[in-house]
């Protein structure tokens, strides 16, 4: 799924880069909120890639996860995609 | 059939029988915009009630204003045949200038009560009363005569159309009539041709216009404006393709049934009318930035108790001693628990001058509630693409908090005005 990565990080770096804020190197490990993405960007982020790939995995979920890593975020994108 | 004054008109009306509408509760549909013009002023003082019925009604809710009215009659197709007795009395010799026109065959005239349905698009149907009298309270009775032309750009069933009607009945001014649906083509080449110098219409319907070819053409001394906030962007470019014009921009309350007009080219109204009010109803700001209107006529001293003050809805703040509008309290778009006003975004977008159109809307987001989003159209010249969004929303950035920079910046053909002329608001009530 590295398309997907692909997408992500592409979206956050374009959303840091609208808000004219910074972002870190994004690895596997980053703390998302760390990273230069506040709650907003998140929220921007999350509604970008539902018009991107056409789900909203924080909607679908039945019991709230809260993602920190960037892995951890991929990975919830990973599991609600429509099969 | 040429121009109609008022003498001919009141002759022309003398040969419909009025005792078959006489305490009647009469409905105005679609109809020739003569006819309709005859209707209301032959009905009015002869009527016990007119309604008006808007064009967009669809069936059940004009079954639904008809019961609430309690009509009698409803008045569409040909109308009362108005025009054949018209054309006939343009024909009739003995007709003159100074015919005594009070040896009428109506019975003496009574107060027809006006009943106008609000604007608003969804919820029960609204009727509101009012009498000629109200309806021109606030509108000057001099009389003006042949120096303006004013064109008519509303369907006259709407108030924004009825308003300028009986505006240029007061003033004895000719007013320019347009079939109900004509397009906007049509409409300039006839503003053109019968030399409109006078227009009212809502800075949407202004910027819409300005994009026409033929908007160049017009030659106008008179610009109204209302019925939507007025940003200092649209009054900049009126004045400069305009610049011998007077242009007034009006505020207008159907809440607290009030309005004034502001004359000095500057967006919102002078911090000083808080004080000194213009038309001697007092007005204060509330704490949640609501304007608001003392509901006592008299001159008693004003006091604090809120059962004396009617709540406008329009959100306000005050900038440069100038009460500038923000939008309307129950439109705003509400961004992780920050209220935004969508006016206040639209106004600094349209700073941008390659931007013809902007909607600012809420999108839903299962993060924060809503997000921002501006739905753009450019200037025809203009490209849409990445570059043009970045620049709109570098402006943005420059100029309003972070969660007022809108999230999504989307395209936008073609803008849709309400029948009444102003941008249709998805998140009002």
């Amino acid at each position: 799924m590295t398309n997907l990565r692909d997408k992500i990080i592409t979206a956050i770096q374009e959303i840091a880069d609208m808000r004219g804020t910074e972002v870190d190197v994004l690895e596997d490990e980053t703390i998302l909120l760390e990273s230069g993405l506040d709650s907003l960007g998140f929220a921007i982020l999350v509604a970008r890639l539902e018009e991107d790939l056409g789900y909203d995995p924080f909607v679908l979920m039945d019991v709230p996860v809260y993602p920190g890593t960037l892995a951890e975020f991929i990975e919830i994108y990973q599991r609600f995609a429509p099969q | 059939m040429g121009a109609i004054n008022t003498r001919k008109l009141i002759a022309a009306l003398d040969g419909i029988d009025a005792m078959r509408w006489h305490g009647k509760r009469v409905a105005i549909g679609a109809l020739p915009i003569l006819e309709f013009v005859s209707a209301l002023v032959f009905l009015d003082g002869l009527a016990q009630a007119i309604l008006l019925l808007p064009p967009e009604d669809d069936v059940q809710t004009r079954e639904a204003r008809l019961a609430k009215a309690e009509i009698d009659i409803i008045v569409e197709g040909d109308g009362l045949g108005f025009s054949k007795l018209l054309a006939h009395s343009f024909n009739a010799t003995g007709l003159n200038d100074n015919a005594d026109l009070t040896a009428t065959q109506r019975p003496a005239a009574s107060q027809t009560t006006w009943l106008l349905p609000t604007s608003g698009t969804t919820g029960t149907p609204k009727l509101i009363a009012h009498t000629y009298a109200s309806l021109t309270r606030s509108m000057t009775a001099r009389r003006i005569g042949n120096d303006y032309a004013w064109g008519s750009l509303y369907s006259l069933r709407r108030f924004a159309g009825l308003q300028v009607f009986l505006q240029s009945w007061m003033c004895a001014t000719p007013l320019i009539l347009i079939e109900e649906g004509a397009d906007l083509h049509n409409v300039m080449t006839r503003f053109i041709d019968l030399r409109c110098n006078a227009l009212s219409a809502t800075p949407s319907m202004w910027r819409k216009l300005a994009m026409h070819p033929l908007f160049e053409r017009l030659t106008l001394k008179q610009i109204t404006l209302g019925g939507e906030i007025v940003d200092q962007s649209i009054l900049d470019m009126l004045n400069k393709r305009f610049p011998a014009a007077r242009i007034t921009h009006i505020y207008a309350s159907t809440e607290a049934g009030v309005g004034f007009g502001v004359r000095d080219g500057l967006a919102g109204f002078p911090a000083d009318y808080l004080a000194h009010p213009p038309l001697g109803v007092a007005m204060r700001i509330d704490e949640r930035n609501h304007l608001q209107f003392c509901t006592r006529a008299d001159q008693s001293p004003v006091t604090d108790a809120d059962s004396e003050w009617i709540d406008s809805g329009d959100v306000v703040e005050i900038q440069a001693s100038r009460v500038r509008f923000l939008g309307r309290a129950n439109g705003s778009i509400n961004v992780g628990g920050n209220k935004v006003m969508p006016e206040e975004i639209e106004s600094i977008i349209k700073e941008l001058p390659d931007v013809a159109f902007v909607q600012v809307h809420a999108r839903k987001s299962a993060m924060l509630g809503s997000l921002v989003e501006a739905a753009i159209t450019p200037m025809p010249d203009t490209v849409f693409d990445a570059a043009f969004k970045r620049k709109v929303t570098a402006h943005c950035r420059a100029r309003l908090d972070d969660f007022k920079v809108p999230a999504f910046i989307v395209a936008a053909d073609a803008v849709q005005l309400t029948a009444s002329g102003k941008l249709s608001r998805r998140n009002e009530e």
